[in-house]
């Protein structure tokens, strides 16, 4: 599966009123299959950049366009419905908008990806916080996506399951090629995870500084030990 | 404890003021076919008033969802039939309706009615934000958002409704049959009456335990339902 096409921000502003934007001058491009990383301080808009990407939010200015479809979003909590098995749960996409016949196929197929075949029964309530974004991640592969969107994913998990599900996604994001747009506050996984890396600053928030980050790739997380990448982290964090 | 206090009571009160636990359950045993043919009538009336609330609490809470100007319309009326005492509109259902059965299902309905608005209107709004969202980037239909998220996600608060409207679909059934029973079919609001102006007092006790225990045996449906639906995945892990 390859990423598709590329997502552009064009001049796109974001607020309540075009006087009082929250977002302004946005200009970025993900290119197909690759990974952008947006990274600033808490609260200067990185999620709500995320939710322009994903059109749940309407530019006030500029436009956004192309990324692809489907669009798949991993929250920084699971977002689970509690009364849907784990199987439910990832086949909910394609309940809504996608080929019945191929349903119980597509389910099982995401699931083995992310290593929870014998979970497909569960209730949320049974599952680790690992786990459950696990399925999250299940759920946002089952689409095929063209575009991954992810914000803080990893947040909210301890640092061995961290770890451990920043080399599921980085694994499946090179193997399949998803073009990507991932929020983090953490410079040593902007720096693992993307080619590029966007620092998100100022009132009201813009680019503040771009940072390529050529680091050879396959990539995984045993990599954060690594020389080079301790230095684009800390390049990345100079410039926030 | 608090039988021994009644019993204790009821030595040093004329019978009729105050019967004993065993005159009360003599009146039981005495009275079990009329007890039994009464309960049957009341808990009709209150089964149908509940049916009625619920229908028309799941069309209220679902219209003021999909419409900010209907909920500020409506919202004024449904707090009005909650605030006007029941015993006072019940005469004015015997004119509407006749001596019967149906002013007790009404009279269910309307006590029973308001919780069940509230908690239906409360469990609409309370999905999570993230999972809204999760549903408009599906591209998911309002309605296919109502009948996916909102609703299963509404059944904690629904349930928690229910088991208020439960006892109070009783109670309105039992003022119903106050004014507006005859006696046929016997009901549990006309016998409370009748045996309380025969002076048979323990007659009367009795009616009111078995109303009691009828409102307790609804509610005891509802937690058992309420387990079974949603206690899988709802509430203290066992």
């Amino acid at each position: 599966m390859s990423g598709g096409e590329d997502l552009v921000f064009d001049g796109v502003g974001f607020g309540f009123t075009p006087a009082q934007l929250v977002l302004s001058k946005l200009d970025l491009r993900v290119r197909a299959g690759q990974v952008v990383g947006l990274i600033g301080l808490s609260g200067c808009g990185k999620s709500t950049v995320l939710r322009l990407a994903a059109g749940l939010l309407k530019p006030t200015l500029g436009t956004v366009r192309g990324g692809g479809r489907p669009r798949a979003f991993v929250f920084q909590r699971p977002t689970l419905l509690p009364w849907r098995t784990v199987a439910e749960n990832v086949a909910l996409a394609l309940e809504l908008a996608g080929p019945e016949g191929e349903r119980a196929d597509r389910v099982a197929d995401a699931l083995g990806r992310v290593g929870l075949a014998d979970a497909a029964d569960k209730l949320p309530r049974a599952l680790s916080g690992g786990m459950a974004m696990r399925v999250s991640l299940a759920r946002a592969l089952v689409s095929r996506p063209r575009l991954l969107l992810l914000d803080e994913p990893f947040s909210s998990l301890d640092a061995f399951t961290r770890r451990q599900l920043q080399d599921e996604v980085l694994a499946l994001q090179q193997t399949l090629g998803l073009t990507t747009l991932l929020v983090t506050h953490d410079v040593d996984e902007a720096a693992l995870f993307a080619d590029e890396v966007l620092v998100l600053k100022g009132q009201p928030a813009t680019i503040g500084a771009r940072l390529p980050i050529p680091l050879p790739r396959p990539r995984a997380a045993a990599q954060l030990r690594d020389p080079a990448l301790a230095q684009a982290a800390r390049t990345i964090e100079a410039a926030v | 404890m608090g039988l021994g206090v009644w019993a204790l009571a009821a030595t040093r009160l004329p019978e009729v003021l105050l019967p004993g636990p065993d005159d009360v359950l003599q009146g039981v045993i005495v009275h079990h076919e009329r007890l039994a043919a009464a309960t049957w009538t009341t808990l009709q009336a209150s089964l149908g008033g509940l049916l009625i609330a619920v229908v028309a609490a799941a069309c209220g809470a679902t219209l003021f969802l999909r419409s900010h100007w209907v909920e500020v319309a409506l919202y004024p009326y449904a707090l009005l039939v909650q605030t006007v005492p029941i015993v006072a509109i019940a005469p004015l259902l015997v004119v509407w309706l006749g001596y019967g059965l149906p002013v007790a299902t009404v009279t269910a309905g309307i006590v029973a009615f308001f919780p069940l608005l509230t908690s239906a209107n409360l469990g609409l709004r309370s999905a999570d934000p993230a999972q809204l969202e999760l549903l408009q980037l599906y591209g998911a239909s309002w309605t296919a958002t109502l009948v996916k998220l909102r609703l299963p996600a509404a059944l904690p608060f629904v349930f928690s409704g229910l088991r208020t409207a439960v006892g109070l679909a009783v109670i309105g059934a039992v003022v119903g049959e106050f004014v507006g029973s005859t006696g046929h079919p016997p009901c549990l609001g006309y016998l409370v009456l009748q045996s309380a102006r025969s002076a048979d007092t323990a007659l009367t006790f009795a009616t009111i335990f078995v109303t009691a225990g009828l409102a307790l045996g609804l509610f005891a449906a509802v937690r058992a339902a309420e387990r079974r639906i949603i206690g899988p995945w709802h509430g203290e892990r066992g």
